[in-house]
């Protein structure tokens, strides 16, 4: 037989309520320290401070962050327009001349024509943009991610050499300036390189831009 | 007057106290983490499945995206974790690959969903870790979502879990309804106040921009022709209009990452952003950030309102015979 109050203890629906006082803390513990670290890092990414930048940089935090794919600020403009410096922000198309064994060239081009889905052309497109912006860096990954593009691709086709070419897509005229059936936008070259075997390795040699003025006069 | 700024302080702390534990674990129903599951895991596996045609370029022995070449490019002491790096053969590649798009499957339709939600975040960080140079925007929101889902139930609706549940439970071997949980009111929040960050973030990252405050952002988006899903050039005869859709966008984000945060105001702000996110996708071509967008923010959907859009589109019996 039930007792009175037990009955009506058992036959009430479940009342919601809060975990016990332990697993609070525990939770809010562990909360703070992950909504520290994303506040960190966002403004760690983002023109830090000297001490966002002193904090940003502890590894616990840093490697927390680049495990979980949080190492970012989020600020996503999705133009930089025609801010100056800010050309980085337009489409990238990455070419590469490849020279076979019996000596003919074959073209491959990242993002390639009517490559689909969307979200493959937007990867290749990515490639041309991380070239590009560590490129307009001097940055040391540049060549080194040139090397790792023309690596695939020698041994891909398992050909000699190759002729990488960069290229950005610039924005048409501002809105004001813009005439339909005009020049079409033009082409911008950000980087070319040769690549090479040398050994068992591939050599990327960067090709300077063709300069449009003669060289300052030596001194005599 | 001490004893006064003692209570203060002592009200303050109680207060904070009982918002805090209200406002992280007060337990709810999982509803709305179970639509976000079912959503994301669709966006997931559409990503991971976009990956197969580039599987080898990428990830093969003589791919892009070598373990060597990453290494080097991250720079020393980069912590990313990525199971595609223990994989060298193509035959374990494509056997992984395969893997992950089933455990994809199964998270989307909400099978083994405790496992298969931690599985899935591993699969897709697996991916952005060793594809980190070709990953935009979409990728790091879609980790955290997914991140977030492993800490509640969310395969309690609209699962195979809960199907199969049902079917116990006409068996007499298992309990009736599905009880709230403060987990899913975790996983929800998380998910709430990281969208939030990220508008806020936007919202920032813009205003420090000309193109945001001239209002010709959206210009210069439409202008870049390899990525619009649609020629929009035909724009530059309505300047007015441009400048109208720039600055709706700038107040959009920054309105969400205030509104949403109110009862009443969140499937509003939830429905407005399927407009707006739908047409920065015609003009960026960014469809599967537009859409991990507007999942996300369903998050800020109450169960009862999500219950009535959900009776709305037809979806109610599915939801009664879920519910047990």
């Amino acid at each position: 037989m039930i007792e009175p109050s037990r009955h009506l203890e058992a036959a009430a629906p479940a009342e919601p309520s809060l975990p016990s006082p332990n697993v609070r803390t525990v939770v809010s513990f562990l909360l703070f320290v992950h909504l520290f670290t994303l506040a960190v890092g966002v403004a760690y990414n983002e023109f830090p401070s000297s001490l966002e930048q002193t904090l940003g940089e502890l590894k616990f935090f840093q490697g927390y962050r680049q495990a979980l794919f949080m190492d970012l600020s989020y600020t996503y403009y999705f133009t930089r327009g025609s801010d100056p410096g800010g050309e980085l922000d337009i489409d990238h198309s990455l070419t590469a001349d490849v020279k076979l064994a019996d000596g003919e060239i074959r073209p491959i081009q990242f993002p390639a024509a009517g490559v689909w889905p969307g979200q493959r052309f937007r990867r290749y497109q990515m490639l041309g943009r991380r070239l590009a912006t560590f490129s307009s860096n001097d940055a040391p990954q540049t060549a080194t991610l040139a090397q790792t593009i023309a690596t695939s691709l020698l041994k891909g086709d398992k050909a000699e050499s190759l002729d990488l070419r960069l290229q950005g897509q610039l924005t048409p005229p501002a809105m004001a300036n813009y005439r339909p059936g005009g020049a079409p936008p033009a082409k911008r070259d950000e980087y070319a390189a040769r690549a090479f075997w040398a050994g068992d390795r591939v050599e990327v040699q960067k090709k300077e831009p063709a300069r449009d003025t003669a060289p300052p006069p030596k001194d005599e | 007057m001490w004893t006064i700024v003692g209570d203060y302080f002592r009200n303050l702390s109680e207060r904070f106290g009982q918002g805090w534990n209200r406002f992280w674990f007060a337990p709810s129903d999982p509803l709305t983490l179970s639509v976000v599951r079912v959503l994301a895991g669709a966006i997931a596996f559409y990503t991971l499945l976009t990956f197969t045609p580039d599987l080898e370029l990428f990830f093969g022995p003589d791919g892009l995206w070598t373990p060597e070449a990453m290494f080097a490019l991250q720079g020393p002491g980069y912590f990313g974790f990525s199971y595609l790096y223990l994989l060298h053969a193509p035959g374990q590649l494509w056997a992984a690959h395969l893997a992950g798009l089933a455990v994809l499957g199964l998270f989307t339709l909400g099978l083994f969903t405790r496992v298969t939600a931690v599985l899935s975040f591993l699969v897709m960080l697996s991916y952005f870790q060793r594809a980190f140079f070709v990953t935009a925007e979409m990728e790091p929101v879609l980790a955290f979502v997914l991140l977030y889902l492993c800490l509640g139930p969310s395969g309690a609706y609209l699962s195979l879990d809960r199907f199969f549940a049902r079917r116990r439970l006409a068996e007499g071997k298992a309990a009736a309804a599905t009880p709230p949980s403060w987990a899913a009111t975790v996983a929800v929040r998380l998910i709430q106040v990281h969208l939030t960050l990220v508008y806020v973030m936007m919202v920032l990252g813009q205003l420090n921009e000309n193109t945001w405050w001239d209002g010709t952002a959206m210009w210069w988006l439409a202008g870049r022709p390899d990525s619009a899903l649609v020629d929009l050039l035909w724009l530059h005869e309505y300047p007015k209009l441009v400048n109208l859709w720039t600055h709706s966008f700038v107040f959009y984000e920054a309105a969400f990452a205030v509104l949403a945060w109110n009862r009443l105001a969140a499937p509003l702000m939830v429905a407005l952003g399927v407009v707006v996110w739908g047409l920065l996708a015609i003009v960026t071509g960014l469809v599967p950030l537009a859409a991990i967008m507007v999942v996300a923010s369903l998050a800020f959907i109450p169960p009862d309102a999500m219950r009535a859009a959900l009776g709305c589109c037809g979806l109610g019996g599915v939801l009664e015979s879920s519910r047990g």
